[in-house]
């Protein structure tokens, strides 16, 4: 039976997970180190064994039954280690056993069509994304006092989200009218020469990987604010990766997310040939034509780490990019403080211009 | 014979007093009575808080000034009283006698204004004028106590515009300065805004870091931008014309004072008028 992968220590038998910070498959209890490779090797070998007829039915059986009535969309798995029940929503890709701590794949949900095609392992581990909270909590003037002690964090979860990567080829045709300015004095008037110009650009460029993240539960603002991801690092994509993680599957498809990513390109081809029209006071645009033309769509899992927090009963949110550190998350303001800094700063630059301004008259 | 010796005696007195004065660096008025309300026209609360300001300013600029009312100039004509009760009452900063007041008779219903010594430059024919037109209307509808805080305000204002050496005169005038205040604390009030709210929103800023992205400039495939086609034709020229504004040339001298004599010596400048 195996709807889910888990991975096991050759050595000791006990669940092993990626380890951000070497970069391999170690095993918490004996301290053993692997290759992502390897394992995957020693896997291939494994599922071989495995794979007899018997297996196909079970995975049918057991591999995910869908849970009907209320609870719908929901499945549930059996963790292979403790036996327990595991009940999941139906995306679920990545998760770890409720009951025994193990990490629990679902292999269906990345083989075949739903396999990604890279991943970008984490590299920052759950203390680093703690330690960051609290930094990213300094200097903040406004933020209320209280915040950084009655801040509780709730949940801390490594995931990797689905995005989906699109390589584009941009073309762009546009025309502005545009004006130079040229003014002189001559005897009591002062002329000003309005040059009107019509200008004209062509050419095209060219998008890698631009990213839209493939997940609804994942707010679309919070992802794009993650950004940039680092593609050198991004490895061909092995289910052991996922191992510690959660991971969901996408939820929307490639074809959904064009269009995020589209007008991305869309506004910054515009920029991109705009910013070639130099030596004009004005410049309107008249007449604009970008053709996209849709090269290779990626499905990547890109590492994010989710920390969600409680403060006076309310939950806020926050991000961290697993590979670069970049972390974001809005902060609540404390109107009092901003009411009182911004009479103190009123009064202080309207009492400095009024000495300044009596120094000028 | 006997009169000769008391102003005698008095001037020695006087010559004592203000040698006192120079030795210890202070220039002071021999009369700290800033409000002489002999016509009784003030409440006492009111004569506290003018003499009190009076006094503030007088102390600031070393500049006497004072404010008078009597039943009558008992025949004289207001100026000449005016100018010698001042002098009889010992008012005025330094042997210049420096200090300007305000005296008003209530029989003949005229008030007068008179300077002595450097309130003499800081009060020109026009800043009495200005006193005047601002203070007649007060006194005729017999609201002195206004009349009198705006004497004190005014006389503060031209104070200090005289110690800065530039006495409101006819090139220098009092509603210019008005007007220029009223530009400087607008702009004063429109800086405080500006800043107040680029600090909001500096401050406010800091606190969002989640934004959607509307552009994808960190992902163009590297030299993959190519300009392929770059026009840029000149249409056709356009010529406006605005005329230039001729600064009106200011400057030049102002109306300055005039002065007459004064009794005790020296000059003084004044100007009289009815209520």
């Amino acid at each position: 039976m195996s709807g889910i992968l888990e991975y096991k220590c050759p050595c000791c038998g006990g669940a092993i997970r990626f380890d951000s910070a070497t970069q391999k498959m170690k095993c918490p209890y004996c301290d053993t180190e692997f290759d992502v490779d390897t394992l995957r090797q020693f896997d291939e070998e494994r599922m071989e064994e495995d794979s007899d007829p018997s297996w196909q039915e079970d995975s049918v059986a057991q591999g995910g039954d869908e849970l009907d009535g209320e609870q719908e969309g929901l499945v549930t798995y059996v963790c292979e280690s403790c036996g327990g029940e595991i009940v999941a929503e139906r995306n679920m890709a990545a998760t770890s056993c409720p009951y025994c701590g193990n990490s629990v794949i679902v292999a269906k949900q990345l083989s075949g069509m739903l396999r990604p095609d890279l991943v970008i392992p984490f590299k920052l581990d759950k203390k680093a994304a703690e330690d960051r909270l609290r930094e990213h909590l300094k200097g903040k003037i406004l933020l209320p006092s209280l915040f950084k002690s009655e801040n509780r964090i709730k949940e801390v979860r490594g995931v990797y989200a689905p995005f989906w990567l699109y390589d584009c080829d941009a073309q762009a045709d546009i025309r502005c009218r545009a004006t130079r300015l040229n003014s002189w004095r001559q005897g009591d008037y002062m002329y000003t020469e309005t040059q009107h110009y019509l200008v004209a650009r062509s050419g095209d460029i060219g998008f890698d990987k631009v990213p839209a993240d493939g997940s609804l539960k994942l707010d679309d603002a919070l992802m794009d604010s993650l950004e940039p991801y680092d593609y050198t690092d991004a490895v061909d994509f092995q289910t052991a990766y996922l191992a510690g993680y959660f991971a969901d599957k996408y939820d929307q498809s490639a074809q959904d997310c064009a269009p995020r990513a589209n007008d991305r390109i869309r506004m910054s081809t515009q920029n991109a040939f705009l910013d070639t029209i130099i030596g004009y006071a004005t410049c309107v645009p008249e007449h604009m034509n970008i053709q996209i033309k849709q090269g290779k769509i990626r499905y990547a899992l890109l590492p994010v780490w989710l920390l969600n927090t409680v403060y006076k009963g309310q939950i806020y949110t926050f991000a961290m990019n697993g590979q670069t550190g970049k972390f974001i998350g809005n902060l609540p303001a404390d109107k009092g403080k901003a009411v009182a800094i911004a009479g103190g700063v009123f009064a202080a630059a309207t009492l400095l211009a009024w000495l300044a301004l009596g120094f000028l008259l | 014979m006997k009169g000769k010796k008391r102003v005698l005696r008095g001037a020695g007195l006087w010559a004592l007093f203000f040698l006192c004065a120079a030795c210890l660096g202070l220039r002071v008025s021999a009369n700290d009575v800033k409000v002489a309300d002999e016509a009784d026209l003030l409440t006492y609360e009111e004569e506290e808080k003018l003499q009190e300001r009076l006094a503030e300013i007088a102390e600031e600029y070393q500049s006497d000034v004072v404010v008078a009312t009597v039943e009558s100039c008992g025949g004289m004509d207001v100026q000449s009283f005016t100018d010698q009760y001042y002098y009889d009452n010992g008012y005025g900063y330094g042997q210049r006698r420096d200090g300007i007041i305000l005296l008003i008779s209530m029989r003949e219903r005229r008030f007068h204004l008179a300077t002595r010594g450097s309130a003499i430059r800081s009060f020109t024919d026009y800043g009495l004028e200005v006193l005047d037109d601002s203070i007649t209307p007060y006194l005729s509808e017999g609201e002195y106590y206004k009349a009198f805080g705006t004497f004190a305000d005014l006389a503060e204002d031209f104070l200090e515009e005289a110690e800065k050496g530039t006495p409101y005169d006819t090139n220098h005038s009092y509603s210019d300065h008005m007007y220029r205040s009223l530009v400087r604390l607008m702009c004063s009030l429109g800086i405080g805004l500006v800043a107040a709210v680029i600090t909001l929103v500096v401050l406010f800023s800091r606190l969002r870091s989640v934004r959607v992205k509307y552009e994808a400039r960190d992902y163009v495939r590297d030299g993959s931008f190519r300009v392929t086609r770059a026009n840029d034709v000149f249409l056709y020229r356009t010529v406006s014309r605005t005329r230039i504004q001729q600064e009106s040339s200011g400057g030049g001298r102002g109306g300055g004072s005039t002065t007459h004599s004064a009794p005790g010596g020296g000059s003084a400048g004044g100007r009289s008028g009815s209520f």
